[in-house]
């Protein structure tokens, strides 16, 4: 109750408060973790999964590692399982997050394992953490697509290309495979820009900074043509670069309004068509208890919600749009230069989404958030720098990291000419020196996500005697949280079970029950049948109650049982004695 | 011979035993069976590929030349697309090898063979099509516990028709009697004064004591099962009763996808299942929301449709087909996801909707149709095999009761030469005969006169009264229905409304169609619309698209200056790929290449891609060519490829200089 009210003063006041007084004296918290983990620098595939390793050796009552498939290319698909000892993470209400569907988009992995790092290492410490981990569950997958991070580190890439799944694929439909993939003819491991020396080119360099190619107005004569992306011509059909290793795109793959590649191109042949999306899918669907959903890309600072176009804008009923916008308000709040937005009408259309698959089949609450944003370059002074701002930021605050020098390179067709530009590090990933801001921030976000989860208990239960050995037993089932044990989507599509509450009297016999608006209602509305077994279809509002009365035949003194189950809230059981409440108890 | 009728593969079904049909299958040398998949209880899914083994003149094998897909059994209850895609490929073996010296047909007669086994074995016996599969359809955490229930005994799920508003349960009164024929209900007409007075629920109880009948489980009103015919992409019904989880979340319908994917020489597809895209051809130009994905066809398509549809109607006489919602359904992603021509017919409909010329049909094989030479006894016979089809008796008992002492023989010998867990299957099917039937079967079995001859016969009816009563009642799809049954089946296939004192209910009537009358043809009729759907199927194979390359041509037009040029012609009927093909971009265009592998020096190619893309090629001898303009020493040799994963490769060398 603490943590709720602090949500409308504040922030983590309060609750941080609850974590100092908990933990012994320091000049400033520190929390000390039994593997240790840098956030100012990038992972390799191999690098990350060492790290999973080591959590889970470090932290084996909190931490499962598991396997849940294998990439196309026999990488493992690792989920790390993180929750309290107190009960098994498929009992609580949980979490999903994941990372790098698209491997380019490489600060996704880094976010989720920062997030299963900050977990382990403050759970026993900082009492909000302990109190996630007691209530709930996370399912953490730093890695979608292993394939593709190794490509793009290893093989030469722009910080746009390894998008798709790295499979064999003819990309430009001529009949033949991979028949000309990218060429890094100056070895630096990015694909970058060729230009040529030619007295009648459009294009001169910068006196100052030869860095910087401009354009001359029209009419005047420049120095150097661009010829276009680094590489060679292999199959002679006049493209560069245009069919290597690619594929589709597994954030198109996803059977909520999966459509083919003729109206999105990169959605594969069919729905969950790649081994990874399928594993996550099938894990998804298994496990019920799933009721918060994550997943990161890359760029823009943006947390985005469905639909993916605006015919799917009936699946996110009213209901559930409420809580979609009071965490995405809240979200704004802590992630600086980040928008909350929605995919179809502030970005474009998106067909077979992994999020909004998980909105509108699982019917869970679900995110999209793209990490870094060019506002944080220079964050408050300039929302979006210029060509020279970028270059003193890129110069003064990177060193010149993401850039590579021009060099001359004999090309088989061209002869000499300049290859170089900005390299594959630059434009999407954050910069390494506010990395951890980065992760930390989007952890923050999904954990007051998580905490949102349904945190249902009994609460006031009333016993009156009737006439001749008849009994109410009127009770309220209260959810702390914002998020219901079924949201309005699963109702609207019949997604999962019903929420069921029992009552079973230890004699004698339920003879009718009925549901109330509210505690102070005198007459309810009957449950025809199966009085005794309750369905909630709509189950436990957000900071809400459900109430229900029962009415029994049975004797005085003897014991009541009542239980509450539900996928997506922990399972509930009190035992209730027929004997009249007192007046005004508990009310 | 027995085998020949394709009842194999249905009692290997029925028998769980499904690869046993593979051994006299494979019998003849140009059929072979490939097993794509299996459903979850590991009933192989059995592809039978049709063609020559050997390569072509153009050097292709059977999975690279131009092929014809017929797919069957997508749902379990539809045996008479089983039954004739599993004959069709020793048919057109026998009487049209020509056809398949240079295409493939692949035939796929039972998709569901779990659903096809449920609707075989099941008793009681329901119109249901399903694969199995706990749903959970009521959502209340119990699984198919409220099924469908025989009531009175019967072995049919039927109907109930109960007087309504009912007290206890919130029934509402949606239908009434008809006044021209107590056994038919529908809707009342509100202009006209009338009332309604009954709800009209299927047969069984509230076994869950929720209140609702039959809400979940087996042969209900849900659940119980996956529709595989809802299950696939296209327009797929998110999240709808019976749609599955996800699009290909079963695995019959995920294997028949991904073994289609990996086709390329895919042209069209038959179904022989509920959805009819060839008696009446399917809309023009109705897209999903998403703008882009038809419900029906295209426009470039909408010609040949019409032409194969005026083929298939004048072969059949069927005169037009039902519009049915194909959301899900395999032929519409067949269509509008594989981009190929794709034609469904349920093969056998209502018959009145069947107008033929009124000769005797001269059958490709020379087989006199049943109707023609058609005896009183013959009739009785039928009339006796169709009752004990309609109580659910399996087809191989009903024949062996009715076959001659000699193939009695034959087969009991056959019986005897089964592996054993075909005879354990036998012996099961034999234990859950009804009582009657089995002591029948036993008794010819040993040699003794079969006790039940006669007895089957349907009771005389009323008929030329009903006909008049029904006369005015107006053109009714059931109504229809049951004219025929009364007519030609002596009213066997509708069971009259008895009255039943319904446990939970009170008094109930329960009657209705015998489940699958309205789908499966009798018996008798199988031979003939095997005939048709193979002079269809050789019809299409007739004019599918043939991919001709004209010899090279080279013409010097200067000092080391050559112009070469190719024609490429489509001598068959249909375009090299359909409309809907040129927008799916599944497959690369049609390719010609001049020197592929870059053997001329970089810049030889003063003019023209080296690849040039052809997205079709008109049918008909539709023509497209290709040209080059090449520097290279005259007696230069170079290559030229046509690649087309559809119709082939080819690679051919000409020598650069004058005068060829």
């Amino acid at each position: 109750m603490s943590m709720l009210r602090s949500l409308g003063i504040g922030i983590g006041m309060a609750t941080a408060l609850v974590g100092w007084s908990a933990s012994t004296v320091h000049a400033q918290p520190h929390v000390e973790s039994r593997h240790d983990i840098a956030f100012n620098r990038y992972y390799t595939f191999e690098q990350i999964e060492d790290h999973l390793r080591a959590v889970a050796e470090a932290y084996p009552e909190l931490v499962e590692l598991r396997s849940i498939g294998k990439s196309r290319q026999g990488r493992e698909l690792w989920v790390a399982i993180v929750t309290a000892p107190n009960a098994p993470h498929s009992e609580k209400p949980a979490m999903w997050i994941d990372g790098s569907i698209h491997a380019n988009e490489i600060q996704a992995s880094e976010v989720v394992l920062y997030t299963l790092w900050y977990l382990t290492a403050h759970y026993g410490q900082t009492q909000p953490i302990t109190d996630l981990l007691e209530h709930s569950a996370f399912y953490l997958m730093p890695v979608v697509s292993p394939d593709s991070r190794v490509a793009w580190f290893e093989q030469p890439s722009t910080p746009h290309s390894r998008r798709a799944n790295q499979i064999e694929s003819d990309s430009d439909l001529d009949g033949r495979i991979n028949e000309d993939p990218p060429d890094d003819l100056d070895g630096d491991g990015s694909i970058t820009q060729m230009w040529k020396r030619d007295p009648r080119g459009q294009w001169i360099r910068d006196r100052f900074d030869p860095r910087i190619f401009r354009r001359v107005p029209e009419g005047e004569f420049g120095d150097w043509t661009y010829l276009g992306q680094e590489g060679i011509d292999r199959d002679g059909d006049g493209r560069v670069g245009e069919d290597g290793w690619d594929g589709y795109d597994m954030n198109r793959n996803w059977p909520a309004d999966w459509q083919p590649n003729y109206v999105q191109r990169g959605a594969g042949p069919y729905p969950l068509s790649s081994p990874e999306t399928r594993a996550i899918a099938e894990f998804c669907y298994e496990h019920t208890n799933i009721a918060a959903f994550q997943s990161y890309h890359n760029m823009g600072g943006m947390l985005l919600r469905g639909p993916g176009t605006n015919y799917r804008r009936s699946v996110y009923p009213r209901e559930d749009l409420r809580i979609y916008d009071e965490l995405g308000r809240l979200g704004e709040q802590m992630l600086p230069y980040y928008r909350y937005l929605v995919i179809y009408s502030d970005l474009y259309n998106v067909h077979g989404g992994e999020a909004t698959w998980a909105a509108e089949s699982l019917g869970v609450i679900s995110f999209t958030n793209e990490l870094w944003t060019a506002a944080k370059y220079f964050q408050r002074d300039v929302a979006r720098p210029n060509e020279e701002q970028m270059w003193f930021f890129r110069d003064r605050l990177q060193f010149g990291q993401v850039f590579k020098d021009y060099t001359e390179v004999e090309h088989p067709h061209h002869g000499p000419v300049l290859v170089g530009g900005l390299n594959k590090w630059s434009m999407r990933s954050t910069p390494t020196f506010l990395l951890e801001e980065e992760c930390h921030r989007n952890f923050a976000f999904t954990a007051f996500h998580a905490e949102q989860m349904p945190l249902v208990r009994f609460d006031r239960v009333r016993v009156e005697r009737h006439d001749e050995g008849l009994w109410s037993l009127t009770v309220e089932l209260r959810n702390e949280r914002l998020i219901p044990t079924r949201t309005a989507r699963q109702r609207q599509a019949n997604i999962g079970s019903h929420d069921i509450v029992r009552c079973e009297p230890g004699a004698g016999r339920v003879v009718s029950a009925g549901r109330l608006r509210s505690w102070w209602d005198t007459s309810m509305e009957e449950i025809r049948f199966e009085p005794g077994r309750v369905q909630l279809e709509s189950g436990v509002p957000g900071r809400g109650a459900a109430v229900l009365r029962f009415f029994i035949e049975g004797r005085e003194g003897s014991e009541v049982r009542l239980s509450f189950e539900a996928e997506k809230a922990v399972d509930q059981e009190i035992t209730v004695r027929l004997v009249p409440t007192p007046e005004n108890a508990s009310e | 011979m027995k085998q020949q009728r394709g009842l194999p593969l249905l009692w290997a079904g029925v028998c769980g035993v499904f690869a046993v049909a593979s051994g006299s299958l494979t019998a003849a040398p140009s059929i072979e069976q490939i097993t794509i998949g299996a459903s979850p209880n590991g009933l192989p899914i059995i592809v039978q590929a049709v063609g020559e083994s050997a390569k072509d003149q153009h050097g292709r094998g059977r999975d690279e030349r131009p092929a014809l897909v017929i797919v069957a059994g997508v749902c379990g209850s539809h045996q008479i697309g089983t039954e004739v895609a599993a004959q069709i490929g020793a048919r057109l073996i026998d009487q049209h090898a020509e056809l398949l010296a240079e295409r493939t047909v692949y035939i796929l007669p039972v998709l569901n063979p779990e659903g096809a086994e449920k609707f075989l074995t099941h008793r009681p016996r329901a119109l249901y099509g399903r694969a199995p599969e706990s749903q959970d359809a009521d959502r209340d955490g119990r699984v198919d516990e409220d099924p469908a229930d025989d009531l009175d005994g019967d072995g049919l799920i039927l109907m109930m028709r109960v007087p309504a508003p009912n007290a206890k349960y919130a029934l509402e009164a949606t239908h009434m009697i008809d006044p021209d024929d107590g056994r038919l209900m529908r809707a009342p007409r509100p202009e006209k004064g009338e009332l309604a007075t009954h709800a009209l629920l299927i047969e069984g109880r509230d076994n869950d004591g929720d209140g609702r009948f039959n809400e979940d489980g087996w042969g209900g009103t849900a659940g119980g099962g996956v529709d595989l015919d809802r299950n696939f992409p296209t327009h797929w019904p998110d999240l709808g009763e019976g749609a599955g989880l996800y699009p290909l979340a079963r695995p019959e319908t995920l294997a028949l996808v991904r073994w289609l994917q990996e086709r390329t020489n895919v042209i069209g597809v038959v179904v022989y299942g509920r959805h009819d895209t060839i008696a009446s051809i399917p809309a023009v130009g109705q897209y999903g929301p998403e703008g882009r994905v038809p419900k029906g066809i295209e426009k470039e398509d909408q010609s040949f449709y019409e032409v194969a549809s005026e083929a298939f109607r004048k072969i059949t006489g069927i005169s037009k087909g039902s519009d049915s919602d194909r959301a899900g359904s395999f032929v519409q992603w067949a269509y509008a996801d594989l981009g190929v021509y794709a034609f469904s017919t349920p093969i056998w409909g209502r018959p009145d909707l069947v107008k033929r010329e009124d000769q005797p049909s001269e059958s490709a094989d020379g087989e006199t149709p049943a109707r023609a030479g058609e005896t009183s006894r013959d009739a009785d016979v039928a009339s006796e095999r169709q009752a004990l089809a309609d109580r659910g008796v399996p087809q191989q008992f009903i024949d062996f009761l009715y076959m001659s002492e000699e193939e009695r023989q034959a087969e009991m010998e056959a019986i005897g030469n089964a592996p054993p867990e075909t005879q354990e299957g036998m012996m099961a099917q034999l234990q859950a005969l009804p009582e009657d039937v089995r002591a029948r079967v036993m008794a010819v079995a040993q040699g003794q006169a079969d006790p039940g001859r006669g007895a089957e016969r349907a009771p005389a009816r009323d008929a030329p009264s009903r006909r008049a009563g029904r006369a005015s009642s107006g053109q009714s799809e059931e109504a229809a229905w049951l004219a025929w049954i009364d007519e030609h089946r002596g009213g066997e296939g509708f069971v009259d409304w008895k009255p039943f004192d319904h446990p939970q209910l009170g008094p109930v009537e329960i009657g209705g169609f015998v489940p699958g009358v309205r789908v499966n043809p009798p018996q008798d009729d199988v031979a003939r619309l095997l005939n048709e759907q193979t002079e269809f199927v050789v019809w299409i194979l007739q004019r599918m698209p043939r991919l001709e390359v004209e010899p090279v041509e080279v013409e010097r037009a200067g000092p080391g200056l050559w112009r070469v040029g190719v024609v490429l012609r489509n001598d068959g009927f249909f375009p090299t790929v359909s409309g809907i093909g040129q927008k799916v971009r599944r497959l690369p265009e049609t390719i010609a290449a001049l020197d592929p592998d870059l053997g001329l020096a970089h810049g030889s190619l003063l003019s023209g891609d080296r690849n040039q893309r052809f997205a079709m090629i008109a049918g008909s001898g539709g023509t497209q060519r290709a040209e080059w303009l090449v520097r290279a020493r005259a007696g230069t040799e170079v290559t030229i490829e046509i690649r087309s994963a559809r119709y082939g490769n080819r690679v051919m060398r000409v020598v650069l200089e004058e005068n060829r």
